[in-house]
């Protein structure tokens, strides 16, 4: 189990940023894991069942989060970089290319980020990354390119520099 | 640069673009060194946008380091393992019915095996009549006190009444609001005809109502109506969510949501249910003289 539970705090770590919230989540996760384990018909792996459980929940989380504090629409504007907003006081203080890109990852909408960390960390294929989420994967692809794409935006001085 | 029009939102791309967007995806994670398909060279050959657009992605990739390092030591897991377990424990339901009256079952009988039992029984059933006998006795009559009261709780009558209407005319817009979403077809249709703005104002409108409706509905012991305006409600937020402009992936996202909580359907069947409540809602208890005679 302690191997379950290091890969799911892995992934609620790469999905938050923040140990905290990681933390919470994946006791989150496992409480779920704990009460459902009866219903799990193992049709899929038990690592990929509980990774389905921690995305969902991290999506739940998210969407009541930025629903009460972000009233209907995300303040991370794509468009605000480095020198226009809140974040930029956060980013002055960041020097390693890790915070940089924890950074940018802020500016991504929970879908995106949950999409880009199963693929790009933990190397799910994108069909993996469809069924995790309980979405078609041409919807996995455009999520990953929209991705990318305030990725790069995000870090481009980075590529300049 | 000539071609940093190639935004995130896809911007300046074609229809033909979307596809290699999608081939690009696929291709970005296996390297550069990775075979490109014939129809993507061919495509960003001719396409700036593309071209542009898959270099700097695959050089945004090979920027990102790898996951970050979570490891903990031994001690947090332990910790983390007893939480969990106390948490569970806390939030664990009652055992199940049936083991429930197993257990009282096997209480009982080994109870029946007791000499004393069936005095003590005796002894219980006789107190019970008593106290049955007692409280015929006590039947004071109504302090005119409280007359007040029944005569508010007999005003508030009304009330189911109106929230009858407020659901019914809540459904009816949630099911417009819905139908013109369910109805757009994702392949075909130009995302512009479904007026994305007016939709999530509207949405945003039914989200603030839900709540005050779904407390109303939940005082007023309507646990099924309550639940599906709650149903409703995540789905509204998605909407509420959505991007002004045409944000054709979330869009398919919501037509899966609402399909798959067969949400068109429970709202018709409500619909139905709270049409024939309403009509009975407001016949009159008694008839008026023009229908006796």
């Amino acid at each position: 189990m302690e191997d379950h539970q290091r890969s799911v705090y892995r992934l609620t770590y790469q999905l938050t940023g923040r140990h905290e919230d990681a933390e919470d989540l994946a006791q989150e996760v496992f409480i779920k894991v704990h009460a459902n384990l009866d219903g799990f018909r193992g049709e899929s792996a038990l690592r990929s069942w509980i990774h389905r459980i921690a995305v969902n929940t991290y999506l739940n989380k998210r969407r009541k989060k930025s629903f009460s504090l972000m009233k209907y629409r995300s303040d991370l504007d794509e468009t605000a970089g480095p020198s226009g907003s809140e974040r930029t006081d956060n980013a002055a203080q960041m020097n390693s290319v890790q915070k940089h890109v924890a950074w940018a990852l802020e500016g991504l909408s929970p879908k995106e980020r949950a999409a880009f960390a199963l693929r790009h960390y933990n190397e799910l294929s994108v069909r993996e990354v469809a069924e995790t989420m309980n979405i078609a994967e041409g919807t996995v692809k455009s999520l990953l390119f929209r991705a990318v794409q305030k990725l790069r935006k995000q870090l481009a001085f980075m590529k300049e520099g | 640069m000539a071609n940093r029009n190639v935004s995130s939102n896809n911007h300046g791309a074609s229809k033909e673009c979307i596809p290699m967007q999608h081939l690009m995806v696929e291709l970005l994670w296996d390297g550069v060194e990775h075979d490109v398909p014939e129809r993507l060279q061919t495509h960003i050959k001719g396409c700036d946008a593309c071209r542009i657009a898959f270099q700097d992605m695959q050089h945004t990739v090979q920027l990102l380091p790898p996951s970050p390092d979570t490891e903990l030591p031994e001690a947090y897991w332990e910790a983390f393992t007893q939480r969990v377990i106390n948490e569970a424990a806390r939030e664990k339901r009652s055992p199940s019915t049936v083991s429930l009256m197993q257990q009282r079952l096997q209480t009982l009988w080994d109870r029946v095996g007791n000499r004393q039992f069936f005095p003590r029984l005796g002894f219980a059933l006789a107190l019970i009549f008593a106290g049955v006998f007692i409280g015929r006795m006590w039947d004071a009559p109504i302090d005119p006190r409280i007359m007040p009261d029944i005569e508010q709780a007999s005003t508030e009558m009304i009330a189911p009444a109106q929230l009858t209407e407020r659901t019914r005319r809540y459904l009816d817009r949630s099911s417009v609001l819905l139908l013109g979403l369910v109805n757009f077809d994702v392949g075909a249709d130009d995302p512009a005809v479904i007026h994305m703005d007016r939709k999530r104002t509207m949405a945003a409108e039914l989200v603030d109502e839900a709540r005050v409706l779904r407390a109303d509905l939940n005082a007023g012991r309507e646990q099924q109506l309550a639940q599906l305006i709650e149903d409703l409600e995540r789905i509204l937020i998605q909407i509420a969510n959505l991007e002004a402009r045409e944000d054709v992936p979330s869009i398919e996202l919501i037509q899966r949501g609402v399909d798959h909580g067969s949400l068109l359907l429970k709202i018709n069947l409500e619909q139905m249910r709270l049409g024939d409540r309403a009509a009975e809602q407001s016949t009159p208890l008694i008839p008026d003289a023009g229908a006796i005679f």
